[in-house]
C-alpha cells in the first residue's frame, strides 16, 4: 500500500515525531508506515487521516501487488 | 490523540527490562562461577535447573516489559518475534537429538527448561532485530 503520508506531513510542517506524538505512536511507527513498510491499521489510518483532514482513500491507496 | 495502547496491554513497567537483563546476566555469572569452582559436584544438576530458572525468569521479565512508547506496530512485532521463537524452537527440537546421532553423540531428550530458555532469548534477540530494523 502506497500512502501520501510524507508529503502531507511536509504541508504541514510536521516532524515525524511531532506527527507520532500527536496520533499516539512512536516515531518509528510513523517511519515504518513512510517508507511502506508497515500496513497501519483502520484506526491509526483513521486517526491520520483525520489529523489532516483528509478522507483515508487519499491518504493511502492500493499498490499492484495489493 | 492519546492512544489504547498503554491502557489495553497488560505488560511489565518498561524499567523491568532491565532488572530482567541484570537478573539473567547474574544468574548467568553466578551458575558458571559456581560450576567452574565445582566441577565434579554431584549438585550440577541442582546448579542448572537454578542458573536455567534465573535465566528464564530474567528474559520472562524482558520480554514482558513494556516498550518507551507501545503501539500497534510494536504489538505486530510482538507476535512475529512469538512466532518466530516458537518455530526455531520446535525444529531446533527435531533436529537437534538428529545432529548428537549424526556426529554419534549420546541422544537425550530436550529437557524443558532449555527449550523455554531457548524460546525466550530467540523472541527477545528477533524482537530487538525487527525493532532496530523500523
Amino acid at each position: 500500500m502506497k500512502n501520501i503520508l510524507k508529503v502531507e506531513r511536509a504541508r504541514h510542517n510536521m516532524t515525524q515525531q511531532d506527527l507520532a506524538d500527536k496520533i499516539g505512536v512512536s516515531r518509528q511507527t510513523i517511519n515504518s508506515i513512510e517508507s511502506n513498510r508497515y500496513v497501519p491499521s483502520t484506526v491509526l489510518a483513521l486517526k491520520i487521516s483525520e489529523l489532516f483532514g483528509l478522507s483515508v482513500n487519499e491518504l493511502f491507496e492500493l499498490d499492484e501487488d495489493d | 490523540m492519546e492512544s489504547n495502547y498503554n491502557k489495553k496491554s497488560v505488560l511489565l513497567p518498561h524499567n523491568m527490562k532491565l532488572i530482567g537483563i541484570i537478573i539473567s546476566a547474574l544468574a548467568f555469572v553466578i551458575g558458571v562461577a559456581i560450576k567452574a569452582k565445582n566441577a565434579e559436584s554431584e549438585n550440577s544438576d541442582l546448579i542448572a535447573l537454578f542458573t536455567y530458572t534465573g535465566m528464564i525468569l530474567g528474559l520472562l521479565f524482558v520480554s514482558l516489559s513494556r516498550e518507551k512508547v507501545e503501539d500497534e506496530r510494536v504489538d505486530r512485532l510482538r507476535a512475529q518475534s512469538m512466532q518466530f521463537a516458537f518455530v526455531f524452537a520446535a525444529i531446533s527440537t527435531i533436529i537437534r537429538p538428529m545432529i548428537d546421532l549424526i556426529f554419534g553423540d549420546p541422544v537425550e531428550m530436550e529437557q524443558a527448561h532449555s527449550v523455554v530458555f531457548m524460546m525466550l532469548l530467540v523472541y527477545n534477540i528477533f524482537f530487538l532485530f525487527l525493532k532496530k530494523r523500523g
